[in-house]
């Protein structure tokens, strides 16, 4: 059996007095639809945090593809295969998708460091470019600076640049926060058209689209790893019931 | 259906990364008007001559303040390094201009990549205080170690004719100009194409979101070095050529108000299109010389009273008119295919 494509194996973070990550083991395994859901102030950031390596764990471990990342840079991470999305927006505003994306695909294919070749100067990154631009639809944007795009198309260049980055694991944080409605589809869409063989793990609220994607559900609650399941099992669950689905259902 | 469309889409999408790379009419007549203005105003060469070295000096600074957004308050450790290595050379017997420059701008190079790391912490009120402390300290090594640098009475030397026909300096300004301009035309197109790199485009991304350039694999740790280290080498290869067609340096070249000046310029000029220094220099210098004319004790509460309103009344605006115009005048064809 193949290793996981992520896996948490202990980790602990603590702030001060405060155990954010309470010892959290869990594995994504290679082309899973997994969920990360929890109440508010469960650790889900914190967890991100660890996962991607923008925070050092207390204790515990990070593998990624049976390799040990938990000392590698967040760059480094990404160029071996996990890429992650933002809950808040964080784009280049003056530069347009087009660059964005042609600025990731040149840092994935080792060309990043190039200063000589002129941007998007190969047919094949310029191809890649439009194919990405046509998946998540933002075709006759592409030379728009990207602060002056509607919201959804942010959201969806959000996607696309951790998509253009290759990975074979993607961190979804909250991919359809603050969408308008009439924008909420195209979202749902492209989530659902994602390549098939890619790891994803979404880190949700939103109850519909966690249940409608995800085929395995995790529950973290107080920074601890509370239960995991099909989305059945965890919708009956009365414990998950009692800490976030009833909170939920109240609010 | 797909098919033209996808090419007509690769075509615009190319034509669209390409866009910045393309060298416009306005920047070559930007060029020679530079250089006719050389030749059209022999007695001004000496000023054109500094505002081209100065402009420079400002380029260098746009490498990393522009297109990087790392701000710096000591960029004249690195004039001052280059000066005095190509005036140390000179005096040496080393006469050669080239060798001077080059040497300038290596030394420079040298420093910048070994002072870079400490940039890469905190914030920008750190990056101010280091780079303020390193020409702070670079100034006065220059100061004490009098034995190799003329200590405060400066050096004074004699330089080869460049390329051993063409006399710069006091016998040759405007060949001292000319100097100049080759060497800032050919710094710049090289600056105008690392801008338009991949490389270039990191750095970019580093300005605008280092968080998210992280999350796409840009190591921006050695982005910074390296376009540190590229910059200080520019600033360097300033000093040298102030060096040279000054036959000249003092210990003022350290001084914080050299630092200060070039940025004055850079955003009196703008920031992060390249030409904004060259603009800024020269705006700047001939202001400086007009103003000073007129009311030599004054000339500092103007350009003071300039400055607070270009940075408060519409710096954006002032300082993105050449850039709106070259768009304005931009190829029909990429317009109209958004359209």
């Amino acid at each position: 059996m193949s290793a996981p494509a992520l896996e948490a194996r202990g980790l602990v973070r603590h702030f001060g007095a405060l155990i954010a990550t309470d010892d959290v083991s869990f594995a994504v395994e290679p082309g899973a639809r997994q969920a990360l859901i929890g109440p508010n102030g469960a650790g889900k950031t914190t967890l991100i945090n660890l996962l991607t390596g923008v925070l050092t764990p207390t204790a515990g471990q990070v593998w990624l593809q049976g390799r040990d990342v938990t000392h590698l840079t967040p760059s480094a991470r990404v160029r071996m295969g996990l890429s992650r999305t933002f809950q808040i927006n964080q784009l280049f505003p003056d530069l347009t998708p087009a660059e964005s994306l042609a600025l990731a695909i040149s840092e994935r294919n080792g060309s990043g460091a190039d200063f000589w070749r002129i941007v998007g100067g190969r047919p094949e990154i310029v191809a890649e470019i439009e194919g990405l631009l046509t998946r998540f639809g933002l075709e006759s944007d592409f030379d728009r600076p990207t602060r002056d795009l509607p919201y959804g198309k942010q959201r969806l260049l959000e996607i696309a640049l951790a998509l253009a980055t290759r990975p074979q694991v993607l961190l979804l944080d909250e991919p359809a926060a603050g969408v308008p409605e009439e924008e909420r589809q195209d979202i749902l869409a492209a989530l659902a058209a994602l390549p098939s063989d890619v790891a994803i793990l979404l880190i949700e609220h939103d109850m519909d689209l966690v249940f409608n994607f995800a085929e395995r559900i995790s529950v973290l609650v107080a920074g601890k790893l509370l239960t995991e399941g099909a989305p059945e099992a965890i919708a009956a669950d009365e414990r998950v019931r009692g800490v976030y689905l009833g909170e939920d259902a109240h609010g | 259906m797909s098919a033209p469309d996808a090419t007509e889409t690769t075509r615009r999408v190319a034509a669209h990364l390409h866009r910045r790379a393309r060298w416009r009419w306005p920047e070559i007549v930007f060029w020679l008007a530079v250089l006719a203005v050389i030749f059209a105003l022999p007695s001004r060469d000496a000023i054109i001559n500094e505002a081209l070295i100065a402009g420079l000096f400002a380029l260098s600074l746009d490498l990393i303040l522009g297109l990087t957004g790392i701000v710096s308050l000591g960029h004249a450790a690195f004039l001052g390094l280059g000066a005095y290595s190509a005036a140390v050379l000179a005096s040496n017997g080393f006469a050669d201009p080239l060798l001077g420059l080059a040497l300038g701008a290596a030394v420079a190079a040298i420093v910048g990549f070994v002072t870079a790391p400490l940039l890469l912490r905190g914030g920008d009120l750190t990056r101010l205080m280091v780079t303020l402390g390193v020409s702070l300290m670079l100034g006065e090594l220059a100061n004490r170690n009098g034995w190799l640098t003329g200590g405060a009475d400066g050096l004074n030397f004699s330089i080869a004719p460049l390329l051993g026909l063409f006399p710069i300096g006091f016998t040759g300004q405007r060949n001292a100009a000319l100097y100049s301009f080759a060497v800032l035309f050919i710094l710049f197109a090289t600056a105008r194409r690392l801008a338009t790199s991949p490389f270039g485009l990191s750095l970019a991304a580093i300005r605008e979101n280092r968080l998210r350039a992280g999350a796409l694999g840009v190591g921006a740790s050695r982005r910074i070095v390296a376009i540190y280290t590229v910059a200080a080498a520019y600033a360097g290869a300033a000093g040298a050529l102030l060096a040279q067609t000054t036959q000249i340096v003092s210990l003022d070249l350290f001084d914080f108000h050299r630092s200060a000046d070039v940025m004055l310029m850079l955003i009196i000029g703008g920031a992060g299109y390249l030409y904004g220094g060259l603009i800024g220099a020269a705006a700047f210098i001939v202001l400086r010389d007009v103003i000073s004319a007129a009311t030599p004790e004054y000339w500092e509460f103007w350009i003071g009273l300039a400055l607070v309103i270009l940075v408060l009344a519409g710096r954006e605006r002032i300082a993105a008119a050449p850039r709106r115009l070259v768009v304005l005048l931009a190829p029909r064809a990429t317009r109209r295919g958004v359209a």
